[in-house]
């Protein structure tokens, strides 16, 4: 049986090996036919690569729905550590077994398997003096070459801790940490307690203090023999690092030797204040002798618990992590009082009552009856444990990495009314000003949510929840349906992209969208401002003459070569900027010079044809001196004709004024005659 | 108004007065244009167009034939008796009174002639307003004739179901 399944497995295997390679930037090679699932960093997938001088190497193809860490891409290639993983190459490859665009990033060398690869368990149980004087050694020398230039790595984990094929790990190497939002691919062990209460892509960006802890764990399964977190799941390892702290779960099972045991106590912190350093430890390997205090939350435990759902509670903040689990049984023990009485009678501390009120009000006063149990939920999630993450119907996310959370709902088409509640409501900076009262760290969120709440007041392209997306997450490629077979990352791809579109036979009809607005909005401020009030006019003219400056100013400033597909494209559209012009031999002649432009891909070419403001004024001078003159002769044939047919002596008097002025003429001609002969004679 | 009604009505009185009085004191003369003149000033009656064209045509011609004889009683003896031998001979009077014929062909052929150029002028005046009026249209389309409703920028407004 065993035997039959393997066939078919040689046979899907064979069949990817033949997929074609993929090229970057022309030498690179990466090899979609030869995955390396050991290297994945979650949905981030892992194949061979050969450098551009044909050495090894190995690519990680970013996912989709996730942003990439490009923002940290320069700050850790200037890292100087050789456990580091070096970065040869990055940008966007067409990934052929897919058929559209994706990020990849390239890293030279072959760094061996990971470290948990080599027993079931999770822990490893290796000796001590192998450990420190070799793997945590390349640990330490890599995590503080990151710290060194302002990174943190925020994926260390036995998954991501490489052997560099050494067989006594003097070539360990640290796993990379770009592909995907940091601690996308760690487990709730190797998190802190808020970090891993938050959604896999949301935990914000990770701290120095974050991978000392994550290191922590690390080093603590490397030595320890049996898995401490054995038979736990993420819940519970998250409820009894809350309730006994870290290192009292990493020690729970099994007595570490002396000598490590107050490293542990000072990587395993919970209290980031009283967390080592990495100086710390680099002070420690010196020989060094230092402190560490196990680090408890100042967080209250009545003797009188509160029950929630059946089950016992002690601790306001274990209690916290459990209501999102029934919101309405959350609004029954808020109505019934008995969550106020705990907190007054059993707590006791006067913050959390006040918090509470804040709270209750808070939520009666944002809420309509429908979400009230959702959002009481939140705002007393904050108000019981404000280091915690925000939690709002199914979401658990640090606003920092509110931006990733909106790109994942928008690439997996998933409803974002919930997002525009979240920056419509006092949400965030309900819980910002929570965590700063109670002394936790706080970045720029509430700022960066006020001008999120500025953009979904604006209902026009370029603002909206588009806008947010882009804003509060700058690394994010451009999400935009026109755009979902290529990466666009700078207005410099859109046109090259657009350019791939316009030979499509099925492209769309026109080339912009919310979300392209958007991005060139945050991305590309300078080309696309200018001509914003036309593009978003609702007069095709004007937003065809847009699109041509926006395209044509790029192309001039990016140096991009030909686009003949845009170009032609546009060409598709011309008709209605030719047809501005009312005299018809001058749309002639337009479109003749369109024609005979378009074909070149020069865009600003195109754009110089109808950069002609002097000569639309002209012609629609002409045009009304036409009209008049049009009017005029109108006016002249109707009083004509109507003369014409009913004046029956049309001309006559005419004639007999002339007749009269003969006569005249005669008469008086005939009297000077007879005068000439009379006085003659 | 009244006032001015009754100032003219002395002038009129005065002036009619003085030519009565003058008509009187060349009574020859008098007598030789008005017997001369007689089908002019038939014409004056029945010559129902307002700038009375015709009767003028009429008697610039009547004038030129009374002339010579007006010419001949002036010269010799300003007198009625010479007036009315003029009078008396009837080839006098056929003479001048074919000079007022004359006018009357004049007025007739010449008038005629000249209502039926002005009328082809006019005609012809319409074909070429056509061809005009189409030659704008072509060039300038549909909407120079001012009979579509147009937009600001002065095209059709169904241009905006394109839009």
């Amino acid at each position: 049986m065993a035997q039959q399944d393997d066939k078919p497995k040689e046979k899907e295997k064979a069949t990817t090996s033949t997929v074609a390679e993929v090229t970057l930037k022309g030498d690179i090679k990466i090899f979609p036919g030869k995955p390396l699932p050991f290297l994945d960093r979650g949905t981030a997938k892992a194949y061979e690569a050969e450098t551009k001088n044909g050495g090894k190497g190995y690519a990680l193809v970013c996912p989709d729905n996730l942003v990439p860490r490009l923002n940290i891409v320069h700050k850790y290639m200037n890292a100087m550590s050789s456990s580091l993983q070096k970065i040869a190459a990055s940008g966007v490859v067409e990934w052929t077994p897919e058929r559209k665009e994706k990020y990849v990033f390239i890293y030279e060398g072959f760094p061996g398997k990971p470290l948990s690869s080599m027993k079931e368990i999770k822990s490893l149980g290796l000796k001590l003096d192998l450990v420190l004087n070799s793997i945590f050694l390349n640990l330490v020398d890599a995590i503080a070459a990151l710290h060194d230039r302002g990174v943190a790595h925020g994926n260390i984990c036995l998954e991501n801790i490489l052997d560099g094929e050494s067989k006594n790990f003097e070539n360990v190497q640290l796993g990379e940490c770009l592909s995907v939002p940091s601690g996308f691919a760690q487990s709730a062990l190797y998190e802190t307690i808020e970090r891993s209460l938050a959604n896999p892509h949301v935990k914000g960006e990770a701290t120095n203090a974050d991978d000392i802890y994550a290191l922590g764990v690390s080093l603590a399964l490397m030595i320890a023999p049996h898995d401490f977190s054995e038979g736990m799941n993420r819940e519970e390892i998250i409820l009894h690092k809350l309730e006994h702290g870290t290192f009292n779960l990493v020690t729970s099972r099994d007595r570490f030797p002396g000598q490590i045991i107050e490293v542990l106590r000072g990587l395993l912190s919970d209290d980031i204040a009283t967390r080592w350093t990495i100086w710390d430890i680099k002070e420690w390997l010196d020989g060094r002798r230092v402190t560490a205090k196990q680090g408890s939350r100042p967080v209250p435990k009545s003797t009188r618990p509160i029950e929630f759902k059946k089950k016992k509670y002690f601790r306001p903040d274990v209690l916290a992590m459990q209501l999102y689990k029934d919101p309405s049984a959350t609004v029954e023990m808020v109505e019934t009082g008995e969550l106020y009485l705990w907190l007054n009678r059993a707590i006791q501390v006067k913050e959390y009552e006040e918090r509470y009120e804040n709270a209750v009000e808070l939520a009666k006063r944002n809420s309509s009856g429908a979400n009230y149990a959702e959002r009481l939920v939140c705002y007393l999630t904050m108000a019981l444990a404000p280091s915690f993450p925000v939690f709002y119907k199914g979401h658990v996310f640090f606003p920092e990495h509110f931006g990733h959370l909106l790109v994942d709902a928008i690439v997996s088409e998933k409803d974002l009314n919930v997002f525009v509640e979240i920056i419509q409501g006092e949400i965030v900076p309900h819980w910002a000003s929570g965590r700063y009262n109670a002394g936790f760290p706080l970045g720029e969120e509430p700022g960066k949510f006020e001008s999120c709440r500025m953009y979904l007041l604006q209902k026009s392209a370029g603002f909206g929840l588009e806008r947010c997306a882009y804003f509060l997450s700058p690394s994010a490629r451009c999400l935009s349906d026109k755009l979902k077979q290529y990466y666009v990352r700078s207005s410099k791809d859109l046109l090259i992209a657009l350019n791939g579109i316009g030979a499509e036979k099925s492209k769309p009809a026109w080339f912009f969208d919310r979300h392209i607005v958007a991005y060139l909005f945050m991305h590309d401020r300078q080309a696309i401002e200018a001509f914003s009030a036309d593009l978003m006019s609702d007069e095709r003219h004007r937003q065809i003459s847009a699109a041509i400056k926006i395209f044509s100013k790029v192309q001039q400033r990016e140096k991009i070569h030909a686009l003949p597909n845009l170009s032609l494209w546009i060409g598709e559209h011309l008709d209605v900027l030719t047809n501005r012009y009312h005299d018809r031999e001058r749309r002639k002649s337009t479109k003749a010079e369109v024609d005979r432009v378009k074909a070149k891909g020069d865009l600003t070419l195109l754009a110089e044809i109808f950069n002609n403001a002097k000569q639309i004024q002209d012609d629609t001078k002409l045009f009304a001196i036409a009209m008049d003159q049009f009017q005029r002769l109108r006016n002249e044939h109707a009083r004509l004709s109507k003369e014409l047919e009913t004046n029956k002596s049309y001309g006559k008097s005419t004639g007999q004024q002339i007749s009269t002025m003969v006569s005249g003429g005669i008469a008086g001609l005939v009297i000077l005659i007879y005068l000439f002969f009379m006085i003659a004679v | 108004m009244a006032a001015k009604k009754k100032k003219n009505s002395f002038k009129y009185r005065v002036l009619l007065a003085a030519a009565f009085m003058t008509s009187v004191a060349i009574l020859a003369t008098t007598v030789l244009f008005f017997i001369g003149m007689l089908p002019s000033i038939i014409a004056r009656f029945v010559d129902r167009s307002a700038q009375k064209t015709r009767t003028l045509t009429i008697t610039f011609m009547n004038l030129a034939a009374v002339f010579p004889f007006w010419y001949q009683l002036v010269q010799k003896d300003h007198d009625l008796a010479h007036t009315l031998e003029i009078l008396t001979d009837p080839l006098n009077i056929v003479i001048m009174y074919s000079g007022a014929l004359v006018g009357y062909l004049i007025d007739w052929g010449l008038s005629g002639i000249i209502a039926t150029m002005m009328v082809q002028k006019g005609y012809s005046r319409l074909k070429q307003i056509a061809k005009m009026q189409q030659e704008l249209i072509v060039r300038w389309g549909e909407e120079v004739t001012g009979e579509l409703p147009l937009d600001r920028y002065g095209f059709p407004e169904k241009r905006k179901e394109e839009t």
